[in-house]
């Protein structure tokens, strides 16, 4: 049922403490103004403890993890419909 | 082989004929506002089941005429499945995009084919309320006298938008509907599925729902008597040069240079193409004049005009236009602006390349709608599309047409979102 976790930073909300940056460099960089960049959504198995960590350190829990379930990629209007987020366990 | 180039007629330098089908009723040429007349042009108030109109509008593959190109019968079969009777239709008719007044052309001319519009897409999704939103400052003394005129089964409101940018993105309106400010939201949840007052909402341009109405009144075989064969009709669209604008109706197999020269600009008068307004892209004229138009706004840049300065003075007013609620678009849209401002003087050397290069590529994708995503491919078709005008720059040398007047106004925005 649940598919690779993908990592998703909810822009409104961040405000660019970067802390997901220094507790998980390997997925997520920041701009020039500290504000998160994640070259690769897709976490790799090894990574999924430290990006859970990640998630529970955002202090505005912008950073979101979410198992890809297959079929929920179908597009209406301009926005992608996604599949329901786990904030909190993965 | 082919003819020599001399002798070869060219598609898009032969003007298009204007196909008055929604813009029928021109002033003095028309039913215009007048109901009575409307109805003698087009008819009674048509009556379509969901399941007929969605099959006649998937045959046309009518899409919106909001920027987004999305299928209507998609959105439309998505709300009527969803209603039970308490669905919401939403008209928006709030143009902030520089450079086009089809819309408010539109609503002008043809208030009653958008009103039977909304009429026909809320009997079709069983809606119990209807919205035409507009941007403040709109006439809608006009539209008020419309909506009394009628005596519709679906109550429509006039609603005002802040005139900022984003204000008419489909989430930020809905927010606004709802009492909210005119922002987009990161939420994830379809408006189809629930917008308003949590209820599947069809929202749609003005433009896409005077199509449904037409077609509706007519038929698809009616429908597709003019424009190309996989998505027939005409389409509204502003042509903005020096002069000011002109909004014309053209059939969808219209080419961008025909269309020019049915707007009466010059293939000498164009040195630049802006194709699709603020979120568009650049054009140089010999390139895109055969390419059928896909857009509803061409802006005609005069060789003597400077694209760059141009482009500078649209990203500062989509920086002040944007609601500022993601770091990428708070940050990233004023810096870019900047550097477009120091590229216009001539004044951004070769780090200061670099590091707009760095930033148009790190933005995408990364807001809660779309800004600056189309921010960014409308900068890069400028650096790609007239190099050789950005290069000159680029050099430190003078441009003289960076004086210029703009081509697109940009009016400084409301400060509220509310």
């Amino acid at each position: 049922m649940s598919g690779p976790v993908t990592l998703h930073v909810d822009p409104v909300a961040c405000r660019g403490h970067g802390l997901c940056a220094e507790l998980l460099p390997e997925l997520v960089t920041v701009d020039e103004w500290g504000y998160p960049v994640v070259a690769d959504a897709r976490v790799p198995p090894a990574l999924l403890a430290r990006a859970r960590r990640a998630v529970r350190a955002c202090p505005v829990l912008a950073l979101r993890a979410q198992a890809e379930v297959s079929g929920t990629h179908a597009r209406q209007g301009s926005r992608a419909a996604r599949p329901p987020e786990t904030r909190h366990k993965m | 082989m082919s003819a020599p180039a001399l002798a070869a007629p060219s598609a898009g330098r032969m003007a298009v004929p204007e196909v008055p089908r929604l813009l029928a009723g021109g002033p003095g040429r028309g039913p215009g506002a007048d109901l009575p007349a409307h109805r003698t042009h087009w008819g009674p108030l048509p009556v379509v089941a969901a399941g007929a109109l969605v099959r006649a509008l998937e045959e046309v593959a009518l899409t919106g005429r909001g920027g987004a190109s999305f299928p209507l019968h998609r959105k439309l079969a998505t709300v009527a499945t969803r209603s039970r009777g308490d669905a919401v239709v939403v008209a928006n008719g709030a143009e902030g995009e520089p450079g086009s007044r089809k819309d408010a052309t539109l609503l002008a001319l043809a208030p009653h084919l958008v009103l039977d519009g909304v009429q026909v897409a809320a009997a079709a999704t069983g809606a119990a309320s209807a919205w035409l939103v507009v941007e403040r400052g709109a006439s809608v003394d006009a539209l008020h006298a419309a909506l009394a005129a009628r005596h519709d089964p679906v109550p429509v409101r006039v609603h005002a938008l802040p005139r900022r940018y984003v204000a008419s993105e489909e989430t930020a309106m809905l927010r606004h509907l709802a009492g909210g400010p005119a922002q987009p939201t990161a939420t994830r949840v379809l408006p189809v599925v629930s917008g308003l007052g949590g209820r599947p909402t069809l929202t749609s341009n003005v433009e896409t729902l005077a199509q449904l109405a037409a077609l509706a009144h007519r038929g698809p075989a009616w429908f597709a008597q003019v424009g190309e064969a996989c998505e027939p009709g005409t389409r509204l669209v502003t042509v903005s040069d020096v002069r000011g604008s002109l909004v014309l109706e053209v059939a969808t197999d219209a080419a961008v240079g025909g269309v020019l020269l049915a707007a009466d600009v010059r293939p000498e008068a164009v040195g630049a193409v802006l194709v699709g307004g603020a979120m568009g892209r650049w054009h140089l004229p010999g390139r895109v004049a055969p390419q059928r138009l896909r857009s509803s706004t061409l802006a005609v840049l005069p060789p003597e005009h400077c694209p760059v300065a141009e482009t500078a003075s649209l990203v500062a007013h989509l920086a002040r236009g944007s609601a500022g609620q993601c770091g990428p678009c708070r940050n990233g849209l004023p810096a870019i602006a900047d550097d477009l401002a120091l590229l216009t003087e001539g004044r951004l050397d070769a780090a200061g390349d670099e590091r707009l290069q760095a930033r148009l590529g790190l933005l995408p994708g990364r807001g809660a709608c779309h800004l600056p995503d189309g921010t960014v491919a409308m900068v890069r078709s400028l650096l790609d599309a007239l190099g050789d005008h950005v290069g000159l720059h680029r050099l430190g040398r003078p441009c003289a047409g960076a004086a210029a007047r703009r081509v697109l106004p940009v009016p400084a925005p409301e400060r509220s979102w509310r």
